[in-house]
């Protein structure tokens, strides 16, 4: 049951979070906000930037804030599963008996990094499938489950693909978020200097913990929904299928695969943990609208001809939500931002001098 | 509850959708107006008025039935029009959990409740597509106009659609009047077929004897080749009867006392013989010219000069020079119609009166008459 501790608490630890966060990365807000967002829902983030753009400081940093145990993986070619999962090795006791025991691969952690994912070879990639969907890991048969809250936090780089093996399509639907990394801009790159001149520390302090987070969850969990807004969601999602009773045309033209039912739940689940964020207890279009890109980006396998004409996945998404928000294919849903809204309008009142 | 805080919106909306639905009852009520209007005035029935009882009780009933099946708002609607102030769905969510009794239902009631506050006195902006006015508009043009070509057309100020449509109909009353020829001639001047309304006159004309033909007269009697019948009241047919001139056929059929025999006629009766027949003409005919002589002669004048005028000759002086039988030897001399000459006449008589001379003596009376005035005349 939530309380009004509850919410208040999440209000407060959001802003403690952030702010841990802002200590250690310069600028990236979207990204911040898109991680923090994906670990409060519950999801795994995959992030793709270039190299030195601060990926690895970021889920460092975020391992810190919530603190909790926190795995680095380096993700090679010869990378084994058994080097992720963890393996039975011989020991002996006391009296000279060997038995196999467990040892815990860097799995068995609250966060995990893998960096540079597509390094490694799809077997090992698909070593964390199931720690990923199911948060527990089987070895010899014997499953064990992994200390919630867990999350993965995926890197890859997009320019260097020699040598690397494209995530397949049920290991990129597992992470809730792809969210792309971007060069920092002037300013943020002159901050990102000064502050690395005096100390490469990472400075961050703990906001919460894991039972926080949990709870933070929980409270998002709770947020209602409208029906509308939900059947936009699911809308937005089966519009991405090219053969579907909903496709959009851009769909048909560039998307020879659609986004799984996990994009629906990932999507209202975030954006859930978004409204809250934003002090609403509801969820909205825009919400939803501005979740979609990071949710459904890495979900669509695109044709031959969007490849051609280097139509980019957010490129689709937008022209999906454009199709549906403003041509009436949903004949029952308001178009958003459609009337001026009020803050713009008391706004325009100040400007004009008018009350 | 919710109802109450949505209310004011709520009554925007529906007189929101009380304009959409009375736009769409102009445009249902204007299309039947003009497709009932446009009926009347083809088919001719019914008068403008019906076409204005149309389109008032289409409009009525097409209106109310759009707003209480489709336009009528319902408060679901509000809250989704009262959220694209900014309110980022909180009406709605409001309303849909408006029972729900959880503490961040509640929660959530009271902040939509807050930030409705701030659009309270916003009024909603009326969505009336541009496209329904337009239709409207047009459908409107029409109707009115359609309705307007009724009472024009009532009023007797513009033909009925039928009249413009089917162009034979104005004629379904007038009366036929024919002119016939069997054979030997033709009608000339006016149509043979002729309409002509009730009471009024029919196109003059004039019967003309082919080559080799003479004409006798018309069926009614009258022996003027030329008629101009007035007053028409029913239908007429009048039938032109020409007779055949054969040259050295004459008498031969009787006992060489009769004229020239008609064709089919056996030239027995007394009736046929055409000693009488040739008398009786040629003394009416005789009688009439020379009654018309003058008349003519005037006329020869207007004609010969409108002929002089036209051909630049003298013709008209010859005209006056004839003295009510024809003139002289000319081509243009010629009796009735200016198509028989009267040499023919005169040639046909002439053997024949001499044949009757060589057998009895003497010439009829009735033929001397005829070459007296001939002779006379030129």
């Amino acid at each position: 049951m939530v309380t009004e501790a509850h919410i208040q608490k999440f209000s407060e630890q959001c802003k403690n979070i952030f702010a841990q966060i802002e200590r250690d990365v310069i600028g990236q807000k979207e990204v911040i906000e898109g991680a923090v967002i994906a670990m409060i829902a519950g999801g795994n983030v995959l992030l793709e930037g270039v190299p030195g753009v601060g990926k690895t400081r970021l889920v460092r940093s975020l391992g810190r804030v919530f603190d909790l145990p926190f795995s680095r993986i380096q993700f090679t070619p010869d990378l084994m599963p058994a080097d992720v999962t963890g393996t039975n090795i011989i020991v002996k006791d006391e009296n000279g008996n060997s038995s196999f025991q467990f040892q815990p691969g860097p799995v068995f952690s609250n966060i995990i990094l893998a960096d540079e994912i597509n390094r490694a070879t799809p077997k090992t990639q698909s070593a964390l499938l199931e720690a990923m969907q199911e948060h527990t890991v089987t070895v010899m048969g014997v499953s064990r489950r992994l200390e919630e809250p867990f999350f993965v936090l995926a890197t890859q780089n997009p320019v260097e693909q020699d040598g690397t093996y494209p995530l397949p399509e049920a290991q990129m639907d597992r992470f809730m978020f792809k969210i792309i990394v971007k060069n920092p801009s002037l300013n943020e790159l002159m901050d990102i200097v000064n502050m690395t001149q005096k100390t490469m520390a990472e400075v961050a302090d703990a906001a919460c913990n894991g039972k926080d987070l949990l709870e933070m969850r929980a409270t998002a969990n709770q947020i209602p929904v409208a029906e509308d807004v939900m059947r936009y969601a699911m809308m937005l999602c089966l519009a991405t299928h090219p053969d579907s009773e909903c496709a959009s045309e851009a769909a048909k033209k560039y998307v020879r695969l659609g986004a799984s039912p996990r994009a629906g739940q990932a999507l209202i689940s975030a954006a859930k943990v978004k409204a809250l964020m934003n002090g609403r207890y509801n969820v909205s279009y825009n919400d939803v609208n501005e979740l979609a890109y990071p949710v459904l980006r890495h979900r669509m396998k695109l044709t031959f001809e969007a490849i051609a004409e280097k139509v980019s996945p957010d490129e689709i998404v937008k022209m999906i939500i454009d199709e549906l928000t403003h041509k009436g294919k949903l004949a029952n849903e308001p178009t958003v931002n459609e009337e001026e809204s009020a803050p713009a309008a008391e706004e325009k009142k100040k400007k004009f001098g008018r009350k | 509850m919710i109802k109450n805080e949505l209310k004011r919106h709520y009554s925007r909306l529906c007189f929101e959708a009380a304009l959409k639905s009375a736009l769409l009852g102009l445009v249902a009520g204007f299309a039947a107006n003009f497709l009932f209007a446009a009926s009347e005035w083809l088919f001719g029935f019914g008068s403008f008025w019906i076409a204005i009882c149309v389109f008032a009780s289409v409009a009525l009933v097409s209106g109310a039935l759009a707003y209480f099946l489709h336009f009528k708002p319902d408060i679901k609607e509000t809250a989704r029009r009262v959220d694209r102030f900014g309110l980022d769905e909180r009406m709605i969510t409001m309303l849909e959990y408006e029972n729900d009794d959880s503490y961040i239902a509640s929660l959530q009631r009271e902040n939509a409740k807050i930030h409705y506050e701030r659009v309270k006195d916003r009024r909603l902006k009326l969505r009336i597509s541009a496209a329904l006015i337009a239709v409207a508009v047009c459908a409107a043009l029409l109707g009115s106009s359609m309705t307007t070509v009724v009472a024009l057309a009532d009023g007797g100020i513009i033909p009925d659609g039928s009249t413009l449509i089917n162009p034979d109909d104005p004629y379904e009353d007038y009366i036929p009047v024919s002119y016939v020829v069997e054979e030997g001639g033709y009608i000339t001047g006016g149509e043979e077929e002729q309409l002509v309304a009730p009471g009024g006159d029919a196109d003059p004309v004039v019967a003309v004897a082919d080559d080799g033909w003479i004409f006798i007269g018309w069926d009614d009697d009258s022996t003027d080749p030329s008629r101009h019948d007035k007053g028409i009241t029913e239908p007429m047919e009048f039938i032109a009867i020409f007779e055949e001139i054969e040259e050295g056929d004459y008498g031969e059929a009787g006992d060489s006392s009769e004229g020239p025999s008609r064709e089919g006629d056996e030239g027995d009766s007394a009736e046929d013989e055409p000693s009488e027949s040739g008398s009786e003409s040629s003394k009416g005919e005789t009688g009439e010219e020379g009654e018309k002589g003058e008349q003519d002669n005037s006329e020869g004048e207007n004609d010969g000069n409108q002929d002089s005028d036209d051909r630049g000759e003298g013709e008209g002086n010859n005209n006056q020079e004839g003295n009510g039988a024809g003139g002289k030897w000319e081509e243009t001399n010629m009796i009735y119609d200016g198509k028989t000459y009267y040499k023919d006449t005169l040639d046909y008589y002439y053997e024949y009166s001499q044949q009757i001379f060589e057998e009895y003596g003497e010439i009829p009376p009735e033929y001397r008459e005829f070459f007296e005035l001939y002779y006379d005349s030129i």
